[in-house]
């Protein structure tokens, strides 16, 4: 069976997806802390409907919308664009250019010199 | 006495189909999904049609894609809204949530997940498909695929 998304679609969807996962691991953590999500509304002067709705992808989450939620949780964004190979070494597995076999390497296909994004939030000091 | 069935079983009669759903470099399969026939010719034929909230960036394939492949590859999924035991909790019956899809199913063991029914999130709610779509999953695990699922109400229960 095929897949139902393109590789384009695939990689646009997990990019969304794997940022709104960090927002969400980053309240939640910030709960640990005492720090509710309409702790952050008030601090960025939202109604706290806005950010549940930007995290439940119900809103747009712009580039800059997630640096004002960073910076309300006491978090610094980092994005990154790493290849194939940098993610495979990230996963402590071989590379293409370290297999005998390159081309059986997880079949990555299109112009994809450039792999997916990775964004981080990462604690203040 | 009716024997149980398995996801083999089934997989070779043909009433379970391993989803694709591919994964990163560096990522691995920790989790698995299938669908039933049914399920399938909706992820195929419907759920590409299905409507788009106004302001999400992805369409419903997309967002319901996002979710399962994280799912597959082993992400936390104790987040409200992604993966959620259906009321009441003794029915053992699990959805998938993003802002436009629904998928209805349980989970024979743990970590493999069986896709029974999609919808579009505003139907579920418009037309309140939720109770229908658990009875009738308990239903086809019950009497069509003669599965075991598990009970429990904790996410912990259902995936490593």
């Amino acid at each position: 069976m095929t897949s139902l998304l393109d590789e384009r679609e695939q990689r646009r969807a997990r990019f969304v997806g794997r940022v709104r996962r960090q927002l969400k691991i980053a309240f939640a953590e910030a709960k640990k802390r005492d720090v509710s999500q309409a702790d952050v509304a008030r601090t960025l002067d939202v109604d706290p409907a806005v950010i549940t709705r930007q995290l439940n992808g119900s809103a747009n989450l712009t580039l800059a919308t997630i640096g004002d939620l960073a910076w309300a949780l006491g978090l610094y964004p980092q994005f990154e664009l790493l290849t194939e190979a940098q993610l495979l070494e990230k996963a402590g597995r071989p590379t293409a250019n370290k297999m005998a076999n390159a081309t059986s390497v997880s079949g990555s296909e299109g112009p994809a010199q450039v792999t997916p994004f990775r964004l981080h939030v990462i604690e203040a000091a | 006495m009716t024997s149980k069935s398995t996801i083999t079983s089934l997989r070779l009669q043909q009433k379970l189909f391993p989803l694709v759903l591919r994964l990163e470099p560096g990522e691995a399969a920790h989790r698995f999904v299938y669908g039933t026939p049914g399920f399938m010719t909706w992820w195929s034929q419907e759920l590409p049609k299905l409507p788009m909230d106004v302001e999400e960036v992805l369409s419903p394939k997309e967002q319901i894609f996002a979710l399962l492949t994280d799912f597959a590859s082993g992400l936390r999924m104790d987040y409200p809204k992604e993966l959620e035991e259906m009321k009441p909790p003794e029915g053992g019956i699990w959805e998938f949530q993003t802002v436009d899809v629904r998928v209805f199913g349980f989970f024979p063991e743990r970590n493999h997940f069986i896709g029974v029914f999609g919808d579009s999130t505003k139907r579920c709610h418009d037309y309140g498909l939720h109770r229908g779509y658990m009875n009738e999953c308990i239903r086809i695990c019950d009497r069509e695929l003669v599965l075991d699922r598990i009970f429990g109400g904790k996410i912990d229960d259902v995936i490593t």
